[in-house]
């Protein structure tokens, strides 16, 4: 069992050292992207409703350039505050939900998840955030690795895999996932489940969180 | 006085002949009157009282003359605003969110193509391979699996820094068709 404390800690560190911009419930920045995720679902009609969003959704954001920010001051009522949020030094954002501090295993599960959105935008830009919003395809290849990171934090942390893997593909659902992208988000679930099987590890994540744990004295 | 009588007698039908003499009144002055100073008093209460409009005003419900005034047009058109008011808008700068919008919407209809192209320009999004949908390999020492556009799509997450995971120090290997890192 991880302290929450402890996840915490470790998570402002790992966020600090990846340049990232971490906002925790309670900000009111986190109420401006609710606000504007929650118009997405609507607009798109997912069934996904505010409330869902605002207690369930961590997401990452991208960082803005000065121009763009400026565009994002122009959407009403959460536009300020999005502004404001791209203009944390143009650096990529972090907005973890409520649900996700539920437990420190959970939080450093979501935690390991999001970095894995952070290093795609660091390798794509706003691009690949683009094509994200756009592409099923890209939702999937994107979403479905870090899902797979996540669910590597929960079974070291203690979770059964084929539990982990069952929410994980119950999450996915939430994508707007067509039929082909969701074979292929299955496919690349299916793939992180043996790797995490055959080796406790997947391509270093749980090597990264011992080594976090060990600093925090949780382990020797 | 007998016209005093009428008048007590029948309120509504004086208020209704006094708006008539005033319209007349009205209609019977030309529009500049409102330039002096007694002009601009009467044009100020006369005219918003009065049914008709004058008789030189353009662009104005006229009685009888209905048909003029729907069929002449105000002499002067909408002034644009100054580029430095706000509401200005270039034709440029519209036409590129026309555009925009454009593009989002086919995107948002589901254009195969659109998304095609935004897949092509995204950095980090693999280029296609001409490989089948579903089948899984081990490229570079990491699992991928095929996408229903023949990308090969890894199944391992970025690090935070952008860099591609790998199954190292371990190997990939596929068994029974699935691709997956193996321990060393």
């Amino acid at each position: 069992m991880i302290a929450l404390d402890v996840a915490l800690r470790i998570i402002r560190r790992r966020a600090a050292a990846a340049g990232v911009e971490l906002i925790l419930p309670g900000d009111p920045r986190r109420e401006a992207i609710v606000s504007l995720v929650a118009l997405g679902h609507s607009v798109q009609r997912t069934g996904v409703t505010r409330a869902r969003v605002g207690d369930g959704v961590t997401i990452t954001l991208p960082g803005v350039p000065g121009p763009a920010a400026a565009l994002l001051g122009l959407i009403p009522y959460v536009g300020p505050a999005l502004a404001a949020l791209a203009l944390a030094n143009g650096r990529t954002s972090v907005c973890m939900s409520p649900a996700a501090l539920a437990s420190g295993g959970q939080a450093l599960a979501t935690w390991w998840h999001e970095e894995g959105h952070v290093g795609s935008i660091a390798r794509g830009g706003l691009l690949y955030c683009g094509a994200y919003l756009l592409a099923p395809e890209v939702r999937a290849g994107g979403e479905a690795p870090c899902y797979g990171a996540g669910i590597a934090v929960r079974v070291a942390c203690g979770a059964p895999l084929d539990s982990a893997v069952r929410d994980a593909l119950d999450s996915l659902e939430g994508y707007g996932l067509d039929v082909a992208a969701r074979a292929l988000a299955s496919g690349i679930i299916t793939s992180a489940a043996h790797t995490i099987r055959a080796t406790g590890d997947y391509g270093g994540v749980v090597a990264e969180l011992r080594a976090e744990l060990a600093v925090e004295g949780v382990i020797a | 006085m007998p016209l005093l009588a009428w008048l007590i007698a029948h309120p509504y039908e004086a208020l209704i002949a006094a708006g008539a003499l005033l319209s007349i009144l009205n209609g019977a002055l030309p529009s500049r009157v409102q330039r002096g100073p007694v002009g601009r008093v009467l044009h100020d209460v006369l005219d918003r009282l009065a049914v008709l409009s004058r008789a030189d005003a353009r662009g104005t419900l006229k009685w009888p003359g209905v048909a003029s005034a729907l069929l002449v047009p105000p002499s002067v058109g909408p002034l644009a605003p100054p580029p430095d008011q706000g509401g200005y808008v270039e034709g440029g700068a519209m036409l590129g969110v026309c555009v925009l919008a454009l593009a989002a919407s086919l995107a948002c209809s589901g254009c195969p193509c659109v998304r095609e192209l935004a897949m092509r320009a995204a950095p980090g999004v693999p280029d296609p391979a001409g490989c089948v949908a579903g089948v899984q390999r081990c490229a570079d020492g990491v699992p991928v699996v095929c996408s229903a556009t023949g990308r090969e799509w890894p199944a391992l997450p970025r690090s935070a820094s952008g860099e591609r995971r790998t199954c190292a120090p371990g190997a990939c290997v596929v068994s029974d068709g699935v691709a997956h890192c193996e321990a060393p």
